[in-house]
C-alpha cells in the first residue's frame, strides 16, 4: 500500500499543528517518521490512519482519501500502534490480541503465530492489566500483526519506547521481516540512532507549532548530520561499524582508537 | 457471538440457578398481618399477584444489570451505572411533575394512578436531553455524557424538590415512597408482556453487540482500527441502555445498586467477554432483585415491609466497596 | 418557659409574656393547618396573625411564616405574635423557635402525635387555657365555645344516626395507593369508622402499609378511598373504580360487589375539628354502602 500525503495541514480547533506537510511511503520498505517531542508527529499519523480529517490538503492510501475509510475496509488495509496502549478491560493477552481479528475472520493460527513472534507465549493467559507497560506494548503490536493484511499498512506510534533492548530488537527485525513481506511500515520514533539503523526511508518534522516537514527520502539523505543538529540541537555523527555498515551515534562522541590506548 | 467457554457456562448455569432458587423463594415466602412467616404455595388468588412480583422484577433487575454492562462499557468506566445518565432523576421528576399537576389542576388522571406512565415520560425526555448535550463534534463522548449526566441530574433534584416544596403532605410522602422503589403485585396483562418483551429483546440486542463491546474497550483510534464503527455503536449503546433504564424505573421506581453491582458480581464468574457477561449479569439483576423483594416481604420492619431500594442499597453499598477492595471492581 | 402542658401557672421569663388574655390582643401563629382549622372552628379566625402556606381556607391576606420545617422566623419576629402553635407528628421542638419564644415572650405550644379522635378533642380542650388567662371572661367563653365544639363532634360522631341504615361490614380506609397505605387502630378515620358501627378490616395499628396479597388475604367487603379534593373546586362525580386503581383489579368482596367509595372532603387526612365535616361525609357513604348503590354524585 502506498501513502501519499499532499500539503496537509491540520489543527485542533484554533491551534495549528501540522502545515504544509508532503510525503510519500513505498510497500515493503519501513518508514521512520522523525522529530523532537510536539512537533506533531501523532497528529500526522492518526491523519494517515483516517481518524482525523485534514484541515487542508489530503492523505491518500492507495489513491484513496484516508479518513473516507471505515469499518471493516479499515480494518483490511490498515493495523495501527499507538504510543500507550489502553484497554479497559480485564482480558487476557490472547484475547486482547484475538481484537485485531475483529472485522475479520477469526484466524486463530494468525492469532497464536503473532504471539509466539512476539515472545507473548508464556504471559498469554495472564490478564492483561497485570502486565508491565513494555509487555503491554507487545501485545498491541501482536494484535496489530494478527490483524495485519499480506500488502497492508502498519502504523506505529513510538511503540518501543518502554521495551527493553532484546524485545526492541526482536521487534525491529520482526518489523523488517514485515516490510520484507511487502507491509508498509510507518513508524514514529524518538530514537535517531535506531531509526537510522532499521528505516529505509525518513521524514523529519521540525519547527512548530505548527510542524513542517523538513525532509523526506532516504535515510542517507534525510539523516545529514547537520540538518539533524538544526533540529534536535545536537550533534550527530555516522560511524563505520568494523563489521560493516554505519550507525548514527547521537551527542558529541570521541572515537577512540584502541590502538592509541 | 463467539463461543462461550466451559467456565462462562458453569457460571451462567450457576446463576441461572440463583435466579430460579430467588423466584421459588418470592412464590412460597408471605409474612402475614401478625408477622408469621410462612413457607407454601400461594392459594389460587393470590398466586397471581406472587407470579407478577416475580416477573416484575425479574425484569427490572434484568433491564437494571444490562444496562449496568452498556454503561460501563461506552463509558469505559466501573462506577457507571444506570442512574449515572441522570435517568432516574429524570423519571422522579416526572412522577413528581403529575403529582403536583394532578394536585394543582385537579387532573383525575393525574391523582393515584400509577407512576409508570409519568416516569417514563421523564426518562426519556431526560435520555433526549443528554443525548443532545453528550455529543462532542456530532458524535457521543463518554467524559460529555458523563458530566451532563451529573448536571441533568442535579438539574431534576432541584426541580423536583422545589415541586415537592409545593405539595401538600400527603404527596410528598407519595413521592418518597416512590423513591425508595416498590415491586408492582400487579400490572396489566398488555404491559407485562411489552415490558417482558423489551427486556430479552433488549438483553438479545446486547448480547450481539459483545464482540463490539470487546472491541470497544481498547482506546479510540485502536478501536477504529481494528474496524469498529465506534460512532454508531456508542449511539446504540446509549439509546439501549436508556431505553432499559427507562423501562427499569417506570415498572418499579429508582432502585439503585443492581445496575451497579450485578455487572462487576458476573463478572467475576463469566470473565470481562461482553457477550456471556451480558447473559450473567441479567441472570444476576434478575436474581438480585427478586431477591431483594423476598427480602422485603420477609423482614419485619415496623410500619410495614422494607421498601425494596433501601435493601438493595443496604446490601449493595457494603458489596460494591468489597468488591472495589479486593481489587476486582474493574471494568 | 413557653413551652406549657395544660394548666401551668404564668410564664416567670423576661420579657413580660404576652398571652395575657385579652382576646382583642390575641396574635396566634399557626404553623399547622390543622391547628388553624380548629381555631376556625373555635371562632378564634380573627386572631390568626400568621398561617402556613397549607392554611388555604384562611383568609390569603394573612402572612405565610412557614410550617414546622421551614419557618420564617425572620416574619415571624415582625408579625410578634403573643402565641405559635404547632400540631405535628414530630416529636421535640424546634430549638430556634424555642429561643426565639423565650427572647420574645411568645407562648410556643406543640401538640405532636395527634392521631385519634381523642386527641383531637384534647386539643380542643387544651386551647381555651393556653390562650387566655386563668379566671378571665375570655377564657369562660372559649371554654364554652370549646365545649360546643365538642359536641359538635359529638354529635356528628354519634352512632344512634339512623345507625341500622349504615354499612357495618369489613372496610378498608385507603390514603395511599403505591404502595397501598390504610389508616389501622387508633387513627382518627378509623375511630370514625368503629364509631358509626363499621369494622376496620385492618387490626393493626396506626398508618399500615399493605400489600395487594395482604389484601386479597383480609378480604375486605367494603373499600373507601381517602382522596381529598383541592378546596375551591367542584367536586366532580368519580368513578370510584378508577379512583382505586389497581385495588379495583383484585379478587375481593368489596371489587366483586361494587362497594368501593371515595371520600373526598379537602380535610380528610388533617386530624382536626374538620371531623365533624368528615364524618358526615362518611356517614353518606356508609349510608350508599348498606344500600349497595353505585357511586355517584
Amino acid at each position: 500500500m502506498s501513502i501519499t500525503v499532499r500539503n496537509l495541514s491540520f489543527s485542533y480547533g484554533r491551534l495549528p499543528v501540522l502545515e504544509q506537510v508532503s510525503a510519500e511511503a513505498e510497500a515493503g520498505r519501513i518508514t521512520a517518521l522523525l522529530g523532537p517531542n510536539a512537533v506533531g508527529k501523532s497528529t500526522l499519523l492518526r491523519c494517515v490512519i483516517g481518524a482525523l480529517r485534514p484541515g487542508a490538503g489530503e492523505v491518500l492510501l492507495d489513491g484513496r482519501p484516508a479518513h473516507r475509510l471505515r469499518g471493516r475496509r479499515i480494518a483490511r488495509r490498515i493495523a495501527y500502534v499507538p504510543q500507550r496502549s489502553v484497554v479497559s478491560a480485564a482480558f487476557t493477552v490472547r484475547e486482547v490480541v484475538r481484537l485485531g481479528r475483529y472485522a475479520l475472520e477469526m484466524d486463530e493460527k494468525r492469532v497464536d503465530e503473532a504471539i509466539e513472534r512476539l515472545e507473548l507465549t508464556e504471559v498469554s493467559e495472564r490478564p492483561y492489566p497485570a502486565l508491565s507497560v513494555g509487555q503491554q506494548q507487545r501485545v498491541a503490536l501482536a494484535r496489530a500483526v494478527a490483524q495485519l493484511a499480506v500488502r497492508g499498512l502498519l502504523v506505529l506510534d513510538e511503540p518501543m519506547a518502554a521495551m527493553d533492548l532484546r524485545h526492541a530488537h526482536n521487534c525491529f527485525s520482526l518489523l523488517r521481516r514485515l516490510a520484507d513481506q511487502g507491509v508498509t511500515v510507518l513508524i514514529a520514533m524518538h530514537d535517531i540512532s535506531a531509526a537510522a539503523t532499521i528505516a529505509d526511508d525518513a521524514w523529519l518534522l521540525a519547527g512548530g507549532p505548527p510542524g513542517r516537514l523538513v525532509a523526506a527520502g532516504t535515510v542517507a539523505e534525510v539523516m545529514e548530520p547537520d540538518r539533524l543538529e538544526d533540529v534536535f540541537g545536537l550533534g550527530f555523527e555516522w560511524v563505520q561499524r568494523p563489521s560493516g555498515g554505519r550507525v548514527l551515534l547521537a551527542g558529541t562522541c570521541s572515537v577512540v582508537d584502541p590502538g592509541t590506548m | 457471538m463467539s463461543s462461550i467457554t466451559r467456565r462462562q457456562a458453569v457460571g451462567l448455569l450457576l446463576l441461572l440457578m440463583l435466579a430460579v432458587i430467588a423466584a421459588v423463594l418470592r412464590l412460597l415466602v408471605y409474612r402475614d398481618l401478625s408477622g408469621v412467616l410462612t413457607w407454601s404455595r400461594p392459594e389460587a388468588d393470590v398466586a397471581g399477584l406472587r407470579w407478577t412480583a416475580v416477573a416484575v422484577a425479574a425484569i427490572a433487575g434484568t433491564a437494571l444489570a444490562v444496562s449496568g454492562v452498556l454503561l460501563q462499557a461506552l463509558l469505559r468506566n466501573p462506577l457507571a451505572s444506570p442512574f449515572i445518565l441522570g435517568i432516574s432523576s429524570g423519571a422522579a421528576l416526572g412522577v413528581m411533575t403529575a403529582m403536583y399537576l394532578g394536585y394543582k389542576l385537579g387532573w383525575e388522571a393525574l391523582q393515584g394512578g400509577t407512576n409508570t406512565g409519568p416516569a417514563l415520560v421523564g426518562a426519556v425526555i431526560t435520555l433526549a436531553v443528554v443525548y443532545l448535550l453528550g455529543q462532542r463534534r456530532g458524535w457521543l463522548d463518554p467524559l460529555s455524557l458523563v458530566l451532563i449526566g451529573v448536571v441533568v441530574s442535579a438539574i431534576c433534584g432541584a426541580l423536583i424538590m422545589f415541586l415537592h416544596y409545593l405539595v401538600p403532605q400527603g404527596l410528598k410522602v407519595d413521592l418518597v415512597a416512590w423513591m425508595m422503589g416498590h415491586i408492582p403485585e400487579r400490572i396489566g396483562r398488555g404491559g407485562l408482556l411489552l415490558a417482558g418483551s423489551m427486556a430479552i429483546a433488549g438483553m438479545a440486542v446486547a448480547v450481539s453487540m459483545g464482540r463490539a463491546m470487546d472491541a470497544a474497550t481498547l482506546a479510540d483510534d485502536e478501536a477504529r482500527s481494528v474496524g469498529l464503527a465506534l460512532g454508531p455503536l456508542r449511539v446504540a449503546m446509549f439509546l439501549l441502555a436508556g431505553a432499559l433504564t427507562s423501562l427499569a424505573v417506570s415498572l418499579a421506581g429508582p432502585i439503585g445498586f443492581v445496575g451497579l453491582i450485578a455487572p462487576h458480581a458476573a463478572r467475576l464468574l463469566i470473565g470481562p467477554r461482553h457477550g456471556p457477561l451480558v447473559l450473567g449479569a441479567a441472570l444476576l439483576g434478575a436474581a438480585l432483585l427478586v431477591g431483594a423483594d423476598v427480602a422485603s416481604q420477609a423482614i419485619n420492619v415496623a410500619t410495614g415491609r422494607m421498601p425494596v431500594g433501601v435493601f438493595t442499597a443496604l446490601i449493595g453499598g457494603p458489596a460494591f466497596i468489597w468488591l472495589l477492595r479486593s481489587g476486582r471492581g474493574q471494568v | 418557659m413557653t413551652l406549657i402542658a395544660a394548666g401551668c401557672a404564668e410564664p416567670e421569663a423576661e420579657p413580660a409574656d404576652k398571652g395575657d388574655g385579652q382576646g382583642s390582643d390575641l396574635r396566634i401563629a399557626s404553623l399547622s393547618p390543622a391547628v388553624s382549622r380548629t381555631l376556625v372552628d373555635l371562632g378564634l379566625e380573627a386572631g390568626i396573625v400568621g398561617r402556613s402556606p397549607f392554611c388555604d381556607f384562611l383568609d390569603p391576606a394573612i402572612p405565610i411564616v412557614g410550617d414546622l420545617r421551614n419557618v420564617n422566623y425572620e416574619r415571624l419576629i415582625e408579625l410578634d405574635p403573643t402565641h405559635v402553635l404547632v400540631q405535628t407528628s414530630q416529636k421535640g421542638i424546634d430549638p430556634t423557635l424555642r429561643e426565639l419564644a423565650v427572647e420574645h415572650g411568645w407562648r410556643l405550644e406543640q401538640w405532636s402525635g395527634v392521631d385519634s379522635i381523642d386527641d383531637i378533642e384534647r386539643v380542643v380542650r387544651e386551647l381555651p387555657a393556653i390562650l387566655c388567662a386563668p379566671g378571665s371572661g375570655e377564657l369562660e367563653e372559649l371554654t364554652a365555645r370549646s365545649a360546643e365544639l365538642l359536641n359538635t363532634i359529638a354529635a356528628a360522631l354519634a352512632p344512634g344516626r339512623g345507625a341500622g341504615e349504615l354499612w357495618r361490614g369489613r372496610t378498608l380506609l385507603v390514603y395511599a395507593l403505591t404502595p397501598v397505605g390504610v389508616f389501622g387502630r387508633g387513627t382518627y378515620l378509623h375511630d370514625v369508622l368503629v364509631r358509626f358501627g363499621a369494622t376496620n378490616a385492618v387490626s393493626a395499628d396506626g398508618w399500615v402499609e399493605l400489600t395487594l396479597e395482604d389484601i386479597t388475604r383480609l378480604n375486605p367487603q367494603a373499600i373507601i378511598v381517602i382522596r381529598p379534593s383541592p378546596r375551591g373546586t367542584a367536586v366532580k362525580p368519580t368513578d370510584a373504580m378508577e379512583a382505586a386503581g389497581v385495588l379495583a383489579t383484585l379478587d375481593v368482596d368489596a371489587v366483586r360487589a361494587g362497594r368501593i367509595e371515595i371520600l373526598t372532603h379537602p380535610d380528610a387526612l388533617m386530624p382536626s375539628t374538620a371531623i365533624s365535616e368528615v364524618a358526615g361525609e362518611m356517614c353518606r357513604i356508609l349510608r350508599r354502602l348498606k344500600e349497595g348503590s353505585v357511586p355517584g354524585s
